[in-house]
């Protein structure tokens, strides 16, 4: 049995990653909203998940607002598919 | 919130649930085709009323042209407010927002240019937008819309049935069928 990838075990990073599978950007105020993060607690889980590769963050201005801009990568989703399977191996679920 | 959960079991239930709040929201789809649905269906009945009562003869179809450009104004004004208070876009709504733009553009340029190119609109049309809403239904898992784009598809089969200045009523008729009313049953689709 492979050991479960320990960037994903915080149900915070884990939320993210679950939530960005399944979208193809997302704003860092809807993770925020979705997962009800405080600001500060969000961004340090989200700098994690970028530095290990697993999500892109891009700042920019739209329309004169700033936007933070969130997408998991392929890597990221390796990782996430693999720690999905992983625990069902763990629970005997395959 | 915890810092961190060793229980495989917790973990894919946390998956599990917020996978759950990123799913598809189908009735957002809904305003494009109840928009688009009452206006070419009222533009078709309008037109044959043109030609028929009116002495403007083949000028009456020129209320197409007219008509989808207002439409398409509507839709990059409606598009863009919408897109101000959008923070997230699914894989789905990606891929439909670039097909109807290709099928929009195409529809569009063949709109200002057929009262000059000779083509029957009545083939090219449906197909086009046929296809758009077969794949729009497929994509969405949503049977009344493949239901209505091979309606829509298929309108060159049975159009060659009708008289020229009926075509318009049976258009209008068929965009009831493919447009405005999957365009309802998405709105009040629960998700």
């Amino acid at each position: 049995m492979n050991p479960l990838d320990p960037l994903l075990t915080t149900p915070l990073r884990l939320g993210a990653m679950s939530l960005l599978i399944k979208l193809k950007a997302a704003s860092f105020v809807y993770l925020k909203e979705e997962l009800n993060a405080t600001q500060g607690n969000l961004s340090v889980q989200l700098y994690k998940l970028r530095d290990a590769g697993y999500i892109n963050i891009e700042k920019r201005f739209e329309r004169n607002h700033p936007l933070t801009e969130i997408k998991i990568t392929p890597k990221g989703i390796r990782a996430f598919e693999e720690h999905v399977k992983n625990l069902k191996d763990y629970l005997h679920l395959t | 919130m915890k810092t961190n959960v060793s229980d495989p079991q917790e973990q894919l239930e946390i998956i599990s649930q917020t996978i759950a709040k990123a799913k598809e929201n189908l009735s957002e789809h809904s305003f494009a085709f109840i928009f688009w649905g009452w206006l070419v269906s009222l533009t078709a009945l309008f037109t044959y009323v043109l030609l028929v009562y009116s002495s403007l003869g083949n000028l009456s179809y020129l209320a197409w042209p007219i008509t989808t450009l207002m439409g398409f104004a509507a839709m990059v004004m409606y598009y863009r407010k919408k897109e101000k208070k959008k923070k997230h876009q699914t894989h789905v709504e990606y891929f439909l927002s670039k097909l109807w733009i290709v099928i929009g553009c195409v529809l569009l340029f063949f709109s200002l240019t057929f009262p000059f190119v000779k083509f029957n609109p009545w083939f090219f049309f449906p197909i086009i937008v046929g296809i758009g809403t077969a794949v729009t239904g497929a994509v969405l898992k949503f049977k009344p819309l493949v239901f209505g784009g091979f309606v829509l598809l298929s309108f060159p089969l049975y159009g060659v049935l009708v008289s020229k200045q009926a075509l318009l009523v049976l258009y209008a008729g068929v965009i009831i069928v493919s447009y405005i009313i999957p365009g309802y049953l998405l709105k009040n689709h629960q998700s």
